[in-house]
């Protein structure tokens, strides 16, 4: 069973037809009707791809590329035209959390109903119980008709039966932003041990910080075809390419269309942050104006949580527009932040390579994966990078030498190179 | 034609391994409608008894000296009455249901992968608790005016109920598939199931029918609903032939019809209305399973 895919898909397709209204199905389904009355919408179109058993791929695409039309499919609740797949093993999807429960009902009573409609029986039920209401958190209220509940508790009682259900397939539609910031890391947590026990997950998402953070795959599709698959980083990093060059033209950014959630209120009871201050790294005195060159710090004071966690911190440096300059993290470097109660993390920048301008930046705290944002707060000030002698235009002095070539025959002089030290 | 026929074996047996679905939806369905109202579950008790009540009043005491002149409360013709309306508004209550079935449970349908032709099979299951409930309140007037017969039909009993449901079902999954496929099925089925009601031997007795139609009343005996609705009375003892409610058209050897001539038996009716329930099971199954994969995209 280990050698075969997870998933395996074989050139699927999928065609919606759009009728403008309810007689244009009609007349074509007469004899003598010679024009197509709709508008066909390729939803999926000749996609093949395999899945390997424990890996976890992510699915990334604009709005209407086909992601949710190929989780239905792969789902079982809708058919491909023509094509075929086959998926190994158990099966469970979470196409929308809370599909099929019923609000006149008690939170109770739709565990064990939800139960049944992905196949479990109500003893096996019986025994995963408790656990689904410690996960779900919603003690208080398990009796409570679900008409009462806030939608997201709704969410809440929905991941928690979904995840207790132990798939070896798992195909989650955009379901991560659930619940409060405390609930979200618990789910992310439950999501990285379920990958751990090399279970596989299909995973789409409009937020690429996701993908990349869970994913070891990628999947890009554009107009139901497949645009690019491989690496996480990789295809988050072309698609993010094409979504900004698009975003030029619509004069919006990729942030617009997929509002990150931005968690700038925070739980006192979790990891947070207290402060973020730019400091003269040398001297260790608040300065926020600086020129190309300065030794710059950015001080962030991290408070842990009341039950102290493993937490990772990175900082962003972005324009107005939003696009980020560069970033950092004590994730991607690999350096442990082992901060108990209060303390603080200072990320030093020996050499200041941005040009003159003003830079806003992000911090922010994060889990020990560096995937779930507790906190993000910028900095009191922006930072302000003043005209120095540096004459370059743009935003960053990036090293770089010259080197001039003749191309002409009849003098051919040695070429002349120039460095200049930065 | 056996390739055809045989699918439908497979229907007892999709039921029999989701019966824990099928109980879910069928007391979501039985609780879902009373659940924040104070009497609750006895709305299904109590509803039946008014209703009862009602019948009783205007037709067996109001209506009465036109029925039957000279008579006082005519109890024989309120439960006539009201043994056609349990098994006529139990059968319209679930088809009326399941029309909208598919529609309905949208969600599900879309998200959730579960076999779907399961989705009527509460609605029918439900009516028959309604159905159960009025033919108790039928059962206790009737035996307590004397009016009702313990017999062999007795035994029919349970077998009329099978087919009654067996026709509810057949019929409400054609009219869940052709919902899907034509929205206009549900604000026709409201029209339609209310000409049928008065098409279907309720108000009126078959005597009626030859009287006005003569040989023409075939017309009216090939209904569905027909066999089904006389093997609900017969079978619940209403067998009186006072007032020559229950005399039914026949010929004699020359085609003269002959009056009085006694109703068929209730196996009679339990046998043509069985044919008609598994007609309409085995259209609506292959209907819907058919198209059921399409269910998803059109809902």
């Amino acid at each position: 069973m280990s050698d075969t895919p997870a998933i395996s898909v074989k050139k699927v397709s999928k065609t919606y037809r759009i009728y403008g209204n309810p007689y244009g199905r009609i007349k074509e389904l007469m004899p003598w009707n010679d024009r197509p009355h709709h508008q066909a919408v390729h939803a999926v179109q000749d996609l093949s791809f395999e899945v390997e058993q424990g890996q976890t791929v992510g699915l990334v695409g604009g709005n209407g590329a086909g992601k949710s039309t190929l989780l239905k499919i792969l789902t079982g609740t809708t058919f491909p035209d023509s094509g075929s797949y086959q998926i190994c093993g158990k099966v469970a999807s979470l196409l929308e959390l809370g599909a099929g429960f019923s609000m006149d009902f008690t939170g109770r009573e739709n565990i064990y109903m939800n139960g049944a409609m992905m196949g479990i029986s109500r003893q096996e039920m019986r025994k995963r119980f408790d656990e689904i209401l410690e996960f779900s958190e919603l003690h208080e209220f398990i009796d409570a008709p679900l008409r009462t509940y806030s939608s997201g508790m709704i969410c809440r009682l929905g991941f928690s039966v979904a995840v207790a259900t132990e798939p070896d397939v798992l195909i989650i539609d955009e379901i991560l932003s659930v619940g409060d910031m405390h609930f979200q890391s618990k789910c992310v947590e439950r999501i990285y041990d379920y990958k751990k026990r090399g279970k596989t997950l299909l995973f789409c998402s409009h937020s690429l910080y996701d993908v990349r953070q869970i994913c070891d795959y990628a999947i890009w599709l554009d107009k139901g075809a497949m645009q690019m698959k491989g690496d996480a980083v990789e295809v988050t990093n072309e698609y993010a390419t094409s979504q900004t060059q698009i975003s030029k033209k619509a004069r919006r950014s990729v942030e617009d269309e997929s509002p990150d959630l931005i968690p700038t209120h925070y739980d006192d009871a979790l990891p947070h942050l207290l402060g973020a201050t730019l400091i003269d790294a040398d001297t260790g005195e608040p300065q926020s104006r600086f020129v190309p060159g300065d030794r710059v710090g950015v001080r962030l004071h991290v408070k842990n949580g009341t039950v102290p966690e493993e937490i990772t911190v990175g900082v962003a440096v972005t324009m107005h527009d939003r696009t980020i300059v560069f970033s950092a993290s004590t994730e991607m470097d690999g350096i442990p932040v082992d901060i108990l109660g209060e303390g603080y993390a200072t990320l030093i920048l020996p050499s200041l390579l941005l040009l003159a301008g003003e830079y806003v930046l992000m911090c922010g705290v994060m889990d020990k994966h560096g995937f779930h944002r507790y906190h993000q707060l910028p900095t009191d000030q922006d930072l302000k990078v003043m005209n120095s002698k540096v004459k370059d235009l743009g935003v960053f002095l990036h090293e770089h030498e010259w080197k001039v070539e003749q191309l002409d025959e009849a003098s051919s002089p040695e070429p002349r190179q120039s460095e200049r030290p930065v | 034609m056996l390739k055809h026929v045989l699918p439908i074996l497979g229907y007892p047996k999709v039921m029999a391994s989701n019966t824990e679905i099928l109980a879910n939806f069928f007391w979501r369905d039985l609780l879902g409608r009373f659940r924040g109202s104070f009497l609750g579950i006895f709305w299904v008790l109590i509803q039946p008894i008014f209703m009862f009540a009602i019948y009783f009043f205007v037709f067996g005491y109001l209506f009465a000296p036109r029925m039957a002149p000279g008579a006082g409360p005519n109890v024989e013709f309120a439960l006539y009455l009201f043994s056609g309306i349990i098994a006529f508004s139990s059968f319209s209550e679930s088809t009326t249901r399941s029309c909208g079935v598919v529609l309905e449970n949208g969600n599900l349908v879309k998200k959730v992968r579960f076999p779907c032709e399961l989705l009527p099979i509460p609605n029918v299951l439900v009516a028959m608790i309604t159905y159960l409930v009025g033919a108790v309140v039928f059962l206790i007037v009737g035996f307590s005016f004397g009016m009702l017969e313990v017999g062999p039909h007795t035994f029919a009993w349970p077998l009329v109920i099978l087919v009654h449901a067996v026709m509810s079902l057949g019929f409400g999954l054609i009219l869940a598939c052709l919902q899907v496929l034509i929205r206009d099925t549900a604000h026709l089925y409201a029209i339609a199931s209310q000409a049928w009601f008065f098409l279907s031997p309720v108000f009126w007795f078959p005597r009626m029918l030859e009287e006005k139609l003569g040989s023409w009343s075939w017309v009216l005996e090939f209904n569905p609903m027909y066999p089904l609705v006389h093997a609900h009375r017969q079978a619940l003892g209403f067998t009186s032939p006072n007032m020559g409610l229950m005399v039914h058209y026949a010929e004699d050897a020359s085609g003269k019809p002959i009056m009085g001539a006694p109703l068929e038996s209730v196996w009679y009716h339990t046998g043509i209305a069985a044919i008609w329930a598994f007609f309409f099971l085995f259209i609506g199954y292959s209907f819907f399973t058919s198209r059921k994969n399409k269910f998803s995209d059109l809902v």
